[in-house]
């Protein structure tokens, strides 16, 4: 299994502190660190990384020696897409291809939208086609295009390093996104915020779209919140005011994500089917029995969220990387193979 | 007096080559490494993503200041510009200078981007003050005639306060009016002699209004620069170069140089060479530098040592030759963070 670090901000920490967070990440073996695209200051709570994810993937890239550096993901209807295959492109380049770059349709929230001067009914057309002309400014030498975007006869520098082109992956949850996502043959990076009865769903309805494109068999990244504590009581000490902050948070993108009827959204039923939480034999467990429901090839664990202390994040990806980070990492990929849940606290 | 190094890059030096050379800029003592942006074919003259590839550089020094010369303000949405740069202050310690221009030197990206050329002046107007405003205030809105924007607070803000210096573009006397009129740093003088450096730097002066923001503006003057052993050689690895650059990549000084000098058969490497290049021998250059500083008194000089026009190992030689025969006659004030 495939271990990646989803680098969030938490209340107390800033650029230089996630980038110290990464370089551990990469020093410690994780596979991939993930980055994603958040605009403006929010007004309720933490730190909103990133605004410029290619700006610091470009830092990241350089200190870094091997790890993957995902973009999840860039909000393509905001930029313009010559600027996104040229940012993306660069820090390809700089990397020495360890780019992946996921694409969404829409951020947090209306705002972006309307702060950067684009339609809302306009952001799908304005994501497929975006998509589209990514690829082309990537592989093709030249190329003209005709739709929303209008462009002739252009040759966009640098070219990625990655061949045919980066990786690129889908954030998303509404039918017309899976359906293009499919058509393209993305795989999808499922979101931190679904139950876990919800990933399997998505990821069997993606499935089916994929097959109906005769699109192969890939790996999905799945992201999870994860804390680990000494114990399960400490992991609920050191986080419960965090989570019931989220609980009673609305209008935020991530709770589309849950699918759950208001009264349904209980700070017992995120922490048993949303979060990896608790002692390390517990994360374990839960590990387990997600990998054994969706055969888990590449996992991306957010540490840092809402308003935890950044010095609690440190601590709790210390101690995953510690107690659970082997056992996981040698588990077959494609094999469904169980792990052998034992687990020692020093 | 304080020295830049402005980077487009050079004929066969890749990504990597370049970032070493710039980290290389750090050890011999620079002020700071410039970068240009450029789109498409032209892409190899300059940087597409110039911020990503500045804060690659950040993370790989540790004292140089790190520059634009120029972010084309038009071609990009303020709030992403703002954000770039911000990010780019924190990452590198607050080692960002800020140049920015209106208007790319080809008509292809406006056209591209959406961003008519006549349109840009306008653009660029809005464009610096939403910058400032985004980076400087907790919450505002803007109504302009090209950018409206609801109420936000843009994050991050840069780590240098009030904000990282700004530095303008200037070739038309408009837009150095415009810098001086309103506080900024401008970069001009690629194609001007000495003596009309001399009229540029007085009216730039004279005009500059102060604003008590802490940063101190100043006129940045470009030149390019060559040093070989002697001022024959130098002429000798130049002169190819140099003439294939501005004839077929260069195409804004093309057309300001054939304005200048009233048609293109009269723009012969010798006199375009005398009139405003720096290619000679160490004494030579030291003395043409001597000359803006002195007479003119330039305290800011922005050396174009790269051509994408010339190989990288003749680049790199002649850095080495400029810093190690000619800098030492000079009195350093760069600003370079002291660890």
């Amino acid at each position: 299994m495939k271990i990646g670090f989803y680098a969030t901000g938490s209340a107390t920490s800033g650029h230089m502190d996630l980038m110290d967070q990464i370089r551990y990440a990469d020093e410690a073996g994780y596979d991939s660190v993930w980055l994603r695209e958040r605009h403006f200051h929010p007004d309720h709570e933490g730190r909103n990384f990133f605004s410029s994810p290619f700006i610091a993937a470009s830092y990241i890239a350089s200190v870094t020696r091997r790890i993957r550096i995902g973009i999840g993901a860039r909000l393509l209807p905001l930029d313009h897409p010559i600027h996104v295959a040229e940012g993306a492109a660069t820090v390809d380049v700089i990397s020495g291809g360890r780019l992946d770059l996921g694409i969404a349709r829409i951020g947090e929230n209306e705002l972006y939208q309307n702060a950067f001067g684009i339609k809302s009914a306009e952001t799908r057309e304005r994501f497929e086609q975006s998509f589209d002309v990514i690829i082309k400014a990537w592989t093709e030498e030249r190329f003209s295009y005709d739709g929303h975007y209008d462009l002739s006869d252009i040759s966009v520098v640098p070219k990625p390093v990655q061949k045919p082109h980066p990786p690129v992956y889908l954030v998303g949850i509404s039918p017309e996104t899976l359906r293009f996502g499919a058509e393209r043959g993305l795989p999808m990076l499922l979101a931190g915020a679904q139950t876990v009865s919800m990933l399997i769903k998505t990821r069997d309805e993606y499935g089916k779209l994929l097959n109906g494109n005769n699109r192969g068999r890939m790996i999905h990244p799945v992201n999870r919140f994860v804390y680990v504590a000494e114990t399960d009581e400490k992991a609920v000490e050191d986080t419960k005011d965090t989570i019931m902050g989220f609980i009673h948070r609305k209008n935020t993108v991530i709770r589309d994500f849950l699918f759950l009827p208001e009264e349904e959204i209980t700070y017992d039923r995120l922490l048993d089917e949303v979060f990896i939480f608790g002692s390390p034999d517990t994360c374990m467990r839960k590990i387990q029995d997600l990998h054994n429901n969706l055969n888990v090839g590449n996992l991306v664990l957010t540490f840092n969220y809402f308003t935890i202390e950044h010095r609690k994040c440190v601590k709790s990806m210390e101690m995953f990387t510690k107690y659970l980070f082997t056992e996981l990492k040698a588990i077959g990929e494609e094999s469904g193979e169980k792990a052998v849940h034992q687990i020692k606290m020093d | 007096m304080k020295f830049s190094l402005f980077i487009m890059g050079t004929r066969d030096g890749s990504y990597h080559d370049i970032l070493d050379q710039m980290v290389y800029a750090e050890e011999l003592g620079f002020n700071a490494v410039v970068m240009g942006e450029r789109h498409f074919r032209h892409g190899d003259l300059l940087f597409s993503s110039p911020l990503s590839l500045a804060s690659a550089l950040a993370a790989r020094t540790e004292r140089i200041r790190i520059g634009t010369a120029a972010r084309v303000l038009s071609l990009d949405h303020p709030i992403h510009i703002a954000e770039d740069a911000a990010t780019l202050d924190i990452l590198s310690g607050g080692r960002l200078d800020f140049g920015v221009t209106r208007a790319s030197l080809d008509e292809e990206s406006h056209t591209a981007f959406h961003a008519p050329i006549d349109e840009t002046r306008h653009r660029f107007r809005e464009s610096i003050e939403i910058i400032v405003r985004a980076w400087t205030e907790e919450k505002f809105s803007y109504n302009g005639r090209f950018y409206r924007i609801p109420e936000v607070s843009v994050y991050p803000k840069p780590l240098q306060k009030p904000y990282p210096p700004i530095s303008i573009v200037a070739v038309s006397d408009e837009t150095l009016a415009f810098s001086a009129e309103n506080g900024y740093s401008a970069i001009t003088g690629a194609i001007r002699s000495p003596l009309e450096l001399e009229q540029t730097a007085k009216f730039y002066y004279d005009n500059l209004i102060e604003i008590n923001n802490g940063l101190d503006a100043e006129l940045i003057i470009n030149r390019f620069i060559y040093v070989a052993d002697t001022d024959e050689v130098a002429g000798r690895e130049m002169e190819q170069p140099f003439m294939e650059f501005i004839k077929y990549r260069a195409p804004d000084l093309k057309a300001a140089l054939i304005r200048k000098y009233g048609g293109e058969e009269y723009l012969s490497f010798d006199r375009l060479r005398n009139d405003f290049c720096l290619f000679g021998s160490p004494e030579t250059v030291t003395s043409g530098i001597s000359e803006l500083s002195g007479k003119i008194g330039i305290d800011h000089l922005l050396c174009t040592m790269n051509f994408v026009t010339q190989s990288h190992s003749l680049c790199i030689n002649s850095t080495e030759l400029f810093v190690r025969e000619v800098l030492p006659n000079f009195q350093m004030s760069n600003k370079a963070i002291q660890l």
